[in-house]
């Protein structure tokens, strides 16, 4: 009888430490039964699912659902215990949406089928899943929703001390990070994206620039910015490290946070004079496809050629585009020579059928004796806005001063 | 040997002929006027005096071929006693030996009568000035086509017409769409709804014109449209004296399908214009009856001028009736590429100017 009471003490201890191994394992935000996703593909959606639960406390889910009834679902079996929840689902084309928490008092059915046509409005799965996370992610920011701290506090209750001992040691990490790099140097690589020849390279033209314009340059890339915003530790970085020349501390910053894959511009005196928002929206238009390829070196030699382009058309003038401006004209006046030679053209074509015997109408004839209209159907397309993905502002500090940016 | 007719001047008994300004026979010999009533009655007497030429027939030369003769008619003038030969379609045409209009009155006898006729309206002279008009303004046309080109033939030719009047009953279904858009934050939204639109009723035509001619492009003859029949009178042989005529080749019944495309065309046209507030209109079915479908026989008078050049050949057309000209003219490919790297160049020349300008303020 003992001997069977510590077999079933054994079990049931392996099952509580199952259990436990299962509570500590990374959360699953997107579930794939119809295997529609590569792993690859699964691994970023979770990942951007976990920044957005880092963010706001909010959980989102997404799940493609093969082996499930989906009528009788028990959404405790994907979301666990998390209370503030998002969660869209389908299973043989039946889609249903749940939220719980905060997300259940704020999300309407309105709001439920701008996620879904997010998700539908896009091609390819992986396209509709990104789609989805990204308007569930904007909408909590809209909404201001952040329930981190209250998550923060039932976590700590229910969590063990060994859990307290973690969370402890993660805030520290956290405002290890919030302080900003102190350097000196024009090139900073914390996050080490480039190789010693990149640097040199880099450090060169920068030199070059500085020497060439009198305005500060400069580069740095971090691994966070920890729970500093980028904004404001874009502007620290640059007022603590006491970059700018001159009086209104002319100069340019470009800064890399890999956690966060955000870049930030800031452009400061004269270099906010020749960088306005709109050039460092260019700007980074110019590079994200580099930052997104992992082209770092590549990036940040464009983003230098492109600030030297504007801070030297800003203190010399912009020279005359003409190759652009020749190319602009001859295509014009090709495309006006096309339709003035076609009229031409056609001035020597009389010949043509007639297809109507409009001519030979009798006048007065037409008799409508029955007129009748009704409705059918109706479709809705829509259509992605073009998304600006920056967004810039502008801060002073006793001189003009321009941030903005984007993610990659 | 066909029965032939000649109208000839009861005063000198020259050939008269019809004359298109004074819209009378003119006799060209002694300049005598005769109206054309009068020649209702005497058309029914040269029905009856038609044996003479009957005797003129001779057994001279080798005889045809079977076969041969098929497509062939042999007249003999009245004036001169020439042969003149013609096609089984030829009803009126001059001599080519004595210069006189002719007409085959067993062209247009019994039930091959015409129902009506336009007469001419337009001479030659006016058909050479419309020709030289129609040159006039045209940039690519080449300069060694006006300048070395010597018109081949001008004639002025009654080409054989089918008229259809019918009154058409029409069950139409049109689908329309009406579209609404708004936008959100992210996305442009654009709704279309679908509605089914009937239209039934009735229209008439009158005197829809279908070439009856197999020797005149029927593209060609329906460029010079429109024709008015409100000119048109009672056939007369009359009319024809001075000018070609062909009798039809293509019959009512073969001609009709023309007509019909042209009239559901227009039917379906006609009834969409009472269809409004929709974004668009198309027709998803057409049924269409014709009642009282009748077919009239016209001859309309056409000036036909051809010409060649570089080894093609070019017909132009004028409406005789109200002097409507068409005919395509050859391209100068090098005067092309002038205009076209010309107009580039200053064009692109003037927008460079004005961005530079631009860029200097």
């Amino acid at each position: 009888m003992k001997n069977k009471l510590f077999t079933l003490l054994a079990i049931f201890a392996l099952f509580m430490s199952t259990i436990g191994m299962i509570h500590a394992a990374p959360t699953t935000y997107i579930i794939d039964e119809f295997n529609v996703l590569s792993d690859d593909e699964i691994n970023r959606m979770n990942d951007q699912a976990e920044k957005i639960e880092k963010e706001s406390g909010i959980g989102v889910y997404f799940a493609y659902l093969e082996n499930s009834e989906i009528s009788d679902l028990d959404v405790t079996s994907i979301v666990g215990d998390k209370k503030d929840y998002f969660l869209m689902a389908e299973n043989e084309e039946i889609w249903i949406i749940r939220a719980g928490g905060i997300m259940e008092e704020k999300v309407t059915d309105v709001d439920g089928d701008a996620f879904r046509k997010a998700y539908d409005s896009e091609d390819t799965y992986i396209g509709g899943v990104k789609a989805y996370l990204e308007n569930v992610e904007q909408f909590i920011e809209d909404e201001e929703i952040n329930v981190t701290v209250q998550s923060s506090e039932q976590d700590n209750d229910s969590q063990s001390g060994a859990n307290e001992q973690n969370s402890t040691q993660e805030n520290v990490t956290d405002n290890k990070e919030s302080i900003v790099v102190k350097t000196t140097s024009n090139l900073y690589d914390g996050a080490d994206l480039l190789s010693t020849d990149e640097e040199n390279s880099l450090k060169q033209e920068i030199d070059e620039i500085i020497k060439k314009h009198k305005v500060d340059i400069a580069i740095a890339t971090v691994q966070t910015t920890g729970n500093k915003a980028i904004d404001d530790y874009i502007a620290e970085y640059y007022d603590i490290n006491g970059f700018g020349t001159g009086e209104n501390r002319d100069g340019v910053l470009f800064l890399i946070s890999m956690s966060e894959r955000q870049y930030r511009i800031l452009s400061n005196g004269l270099g906010a004079q020749a960088i306005s928002s709109d050039d460092i929206t260019s700007i980074g238009n110019n590079i994200v496809s580099d930052l997104t390829d992992g082209n770092y070196a590549s990036a940040f030699h464009t983003f230098l050629s492109d600030c030297e382009y504007e801070i030297n058309g800003e203190i010399n003038g912009f020279p005359f585009p003409f190759g652009m401006n020749a190319t602009i004209a001859a295509v014009g006046g090709f495309i006006v020579s096309l339709f003035t030679t076609g009229s031409m053209k056609n001035q020597l074509k009389s010949v043509s059928k007639q297809n109507k015997a409009k001519d030979y109408m009798k006048p007065g004839s037409m008799n409508l004796e029955n007129s009748n209209e009704f409705f059918l159907y109706r479709t809705v397309s829509s259509q992605r806005k073009a998304k600006d993905d920056s967004d810039s502002s502008s801060r002073s500090s006793g001189s003009s001063r321009n941030v903005g940016g984007g993610s990659f | 040997m066909s029965e032939l007719q000649q109208y000839k001047c009861p005063c000198c008994n020259g050939a008269i002929e019809f004359n298109a300004n004074a819209q009378k026979m003119v006799c060209p010999y002694c300049d005598n006027e005769f109206e054309m009533e009068t020649l209702l009655s005497y058309d029914e007497a040269l029905k009856n005096d038609t044996e003479s030429s009957l005797e003129w027939e001779t057994t001279a030369g080798s005889e045809w071929q079977e076969g041969e003769t098929a497509g062939l008619r042999v007249y003999q003038c009245k004036s001169c006693g020439g042969e003149i030969v013609g096609d089984e379609t030829t009803g009126a045409t001059s001599c080519p030996y004595c210069g006189n209009p002719v007409v085959m009155m067993g062209q247009f006898a019994g039930a091959l009568k015409p129902d009506y006729v336009i007469p001419f309206k337009y001479d030659k002279k006016a058909a050479l000035e419309a020709l030289k008009k129609h040159y006039g303004g045209k940039k690519l046309l080449p300069k060694a086509f006006k300048d070395q080109n010597h018109l081949e033939e001008v004639k002025g030719l009654y080409v054989p017409f089918w008229l259809y009047d019918t009154d058409v009953q029409a069950n139409i279904r049109y689908r329309g769409t009406r579209t609404h858009t708004w936008s959100d934050s992210d996305y442009i939204y654009t709704e279309t709804s679908y509605y089914s639109i009937i239209r039934n009723g009735s229209i008439g035509f009158e005197h829809v014109p279908v070439d009856g001619s197999t020797k005149i492009d029927d593209t060609l003859m329906e460029s010079i449209e429109p024709f008015n029949f409100s000119e048109a009178v009672d056939f007369q042989t009359a009319y024809l004296a001075g000018y070609l005529a062909d009798k039809y080749d293509v019959d009512s019944q073969a001609s009709v399908e023309r007509a019909n495309e042209r009239i559901k065309k227009s039917t379906e046209e006609a009834f969409a214009s009472t269809v409004n507030g929709y974004a668009t209109v198309f027709p998803e079915s057409t049924s269409i009856n014709l009642n009282n479908g009748v077919a009239k026989y016209a001859l309309y008078p056409i000036w036909i001028l051809t010409t060649s050049w570089n080894g093609q050949k070019y017909t132009f057309a004028m409406n005789g009736q109200t002097g409507k000209f068409v005919g395509d003219l050859p391209m100068d490919q090098s005067a092309y590429t002038k205009y076209l790297v010309g107009t580039t160049a200053l064009v692109a020349l003037i927008v460079f100017a004005i961005m530079f300008v631009i860029w200097l303020l």
